[in-house]
């Protein structure tokens, strides 16, 4: 009975009339569209954030993977990492310790395991990585023969 | 037609049965469109739900937790989506409308812990009941868990999620 919209403009006379059959279609499509319209800008939205959140997972991971290479490369082995401006145009922060590398974003927090070392900026073991700034990540001798990871803003 | 205007009977007989038809199957169509935005919503509820057990971020209170008492959880866990169901609950007199309730089937291979299954599947419900009220825009119409969701003419709820 809906079939295609028909649009007869030779059976239309002066009087306006339009089908049965157009009358009907443009019905079901006033009942379905607005349904259709919010589950599409909901699956919309999910798949923005999930893709925000992923870019962050991404970053965190990147900077762990960085931190175990350079501390796999031994003493003298060094890193130049330039931290992104935004992710999805939102702030996020960074900090680094011993245990692993944590990133706040959107008010969530994931982290990333790493080897288990010393890792220090200066006389600070808990370590703010800030956006859109570059650091440098350097393994260097410390006593009692281990090693340490030296991370300092350029 | 003529020139006076008239039309076939059977025609005119035809139509008014139509109308007739239309109008009376209007609330059912109404109501399975309904439940399909549901469904919908749920299953976009699920995505987002599975995706953010995947890449294991979390709320400050839920991470603080999860270190000290379901530790696995601080790693991604891939979860496999199998299916969403819906059965009837009968009609809530409080707030009017139909009950229904929820269910999910989901897999997963690399988390065994049944507790740490269950906040999983708890974060994925969340995210179903989230998905649905804002679909409907009835997230002021519920609590800060969305738990019941309402759309237009349904309460919902949702049972734990059934691991596979």
């Amino acid at each position: 009975m809906v079939g295609v919209i028909i649009f007869h403009i030779d059976n239309m006379d002066k009087n306006g009339w339009v089908t049965i059959d157009f009358m009907v279609a443009f019905m079901i499509i006033l009942v379905t569209i607005p349904s259709i319209t919010a589950i599409i800008s909901d699956r919309v939205e999910t798949v923005n954030s999930v893709r925000e959140i992923a870019e962050a997972k991404i970053l965190e991971e990147n900077i762990a993977e960085i931190i175990d290479m350079v501390y796999s490369g031994g003493p003298g082995c060094s890193y130049t990492l330039k931290m992104p401006p935004k992710i999805g145009n939102k702030s996020y922060s960074i900090t680094i310790n011993s245990t692993g590398v944590y990133i706040m974003f959107k008010n969530h927090i994931g982290t990333e395991f790493i080897t288990p070392i010393r890792i220090t900026k200066g006389k600070y073991s808990n370590i703010l990585l800030e956006p859109d700034k570059t650091y440098n990540i350097s393994n260097i001798k410390f006593r009692n023969n281990s090693n340490e990871i030296i991370i300092e803003k350029i | 037609m003529d020139f006076h205007g008239q039309y076939v009977l059977e025609y005119i007989l035809i139509l008014g049965f139509s109308i007739l038809v239309s109008l009376s199957s209007l609330s059912l169509v109404y109501d399975i469109n309904e439940l399909n935005t549901i469904m919908a919503s749920a299953r976009s509820g699920v995505l987002l739900g599975s995706e953010m057990d995947g890449l294991a971020i979390y709320p400050p209170d839920t991470f603080n937790n999860y270190i000290e008492k379901h530790p696995r959880l601080k790693s991604g866990s891939k979860i496999i989506f199998i299916k969403i169901i819906y059965e009837k609950d009968g009609y809530d007199p409080v707030y009017k409308k139909k009950k229904i309730k929820l269910k999910i089937y989901a897999s997963t291979r690399s988390v065994y812990n049944a507790d740490d299954r269950e906040c999983m599947g708890d974060r994925i419900n969340y995210y179903v009941r989230r998905s649905i009220c804002k679909s409907f825009n009835t997230e002021n119409l519920t609590n800060i868990y969305y738990n019941p969701a309402f759309s237009d003419n349904y309460f919902i709820t949702t049972y734990n999620v059934v691991w596979v």
